[in-house]
């Protein structure tokens, strides 16, 4: 479930990945982790602090909406409620350096659940797009990966 | 304190108990640029499960008339609910006004913005809300999402203090008698 290259920082392409329980805590313990990811990249503290934030910002939007809340899954019959399937899910977050970019992703296999009565408004995801150069959310029935993208020579992580 | 959905939408969140910073400009938080409105949409923090409890710690102390709330560690969904617990009745109970004091966080999501808004909202009437922040990691996320326009952010906490007892001049405390 865990898999982490620790390519030197100079080699393009340096990439760091890691699986975790789509929980509250794990989001805790993920970003720390990508935080110390970037501090190996030698960035202005700014963008380290860009990528740290976002990306938890990410990962706290798939603990809070990817997956039905456990507490919610009381469907009487059981066996097929939709949204007891997703119960337990997990959520990844990678980072990728590459000559021309940072790029920070996280995937879930869930189906947002949109937070009413907003549907197409959510505070976390306009906090990435305001420190990070790219926000793009690709979602489907079978997941969403949120990636975002700082690029050189200027991030425009503030 | 209410749960669920934390605002109901067809209000504005601030036009309660004090004054924007700037009032000629319409308060409208969020990090958006464009602002297209204020909208909360974060689910009740409360359901955080406590192994990082620990990270974050919080202490009410009094200047006179002015409550403190002092944070330290790091404010996520993890914590947040600890932060509240601490800071919404030290808002509910406070006199002329509350300051949070950010600058021991070395962490902010906007989690901790959403819960600011809550403890503006338990403020008696007349009462004021500042923050004081030194640091990047706070100052950024309170800039961009716009809350400091309603809870004015210092450096330190005299200035706060000093902010809050100029705006606690008016006695708007009290009911004034109708007749």
């Amino acid at each position: 479930m865990t898999s982490t290259s620790t390519h030197s920082p100079d080699i393009d392409g340096a990439e760091w990945n890691h699986t975790s329980p789509a929980t509250a805590d794990a989001a805790t313990t993920l970003r720390r982790r990508v935080r110390r990811w970037a501090e190996t990249m030698d960035l202005p503290d700014e963008v380290t602090h860009a990528i740290e934030l976002a990306g938890y910002e990410a990962l706290a939007n798939v603990v809070e909406h990817a997956y039905q809340p456990a507490g919610r899954s009381r469907s009487t019959d059981g066996a097929d409620n939709p949204d007891a399937l997703t119960v337990g899910g997990r959520m990844t977050i990678s980072a990728r350096r590459t000559r021309t970019a940072i790029t920070v992703t996280v995937t879930d296999t869930g189906v947002w659940h949109a937070p009413s009565p907003t549907p197409d408004r959510n505070h976390g995801l306009d906090l990435i797009e305001a420190i990070s150069d790219r926000l793009d959310i690709c979602g489907t029935d079978h997941g969403t990966q949120v990636t975002i993208v700082w690029t050189y020579p200027a991030p425009a992580a503030l | 304190m209410t749960s669920g959905a934390f605002v109901d939408d067809n209000r504005r969140p601030f036009d309660t108990a004090v004054e924007p910073a700037s009032s000629d400009v319409p308060v409208r938080v969020g990090f958006n640029a464009a602002g297209t409105g204020y909208h909360l949409a974060m689910t009740d923090a409360s359901s955080a499960s406590s192994v990082h409890a620990k990270a974050v710690t919080t202490q009410i102390t009094h200047k006179g008339p002015i409550s403190i709330v002092t944070v330290d560690g790091e404010l996520d969904i993890s914590t947040i609910a600890d932060f509240a617990a601490a800071a919404r009745p030290a808002a509910a109970a406070c006199n002329n006004g509350l300051i949070v004091d950010l600058s021991g966080v070395r962490f902010m999501s906007s989690s901790a913005i959403t819960e600011l808004v809550r403890v503006f909202e338990h403020l008696p009437d007349g009462a004021s809300m500042a923050l004081v922040a030194t640091t990047g990691v706070v100052v950024r996320p309170v800039e961009l999402s716009g809350v400091d326009r309603v809870m004015s952010l210092f450096d330190n906490t005299s200035s706060a203090a000093a902010y809050i007892a100029e705006h606690a001049g008016t006695p708007t405390s009290g009911q004034e008698p109708t007749r």
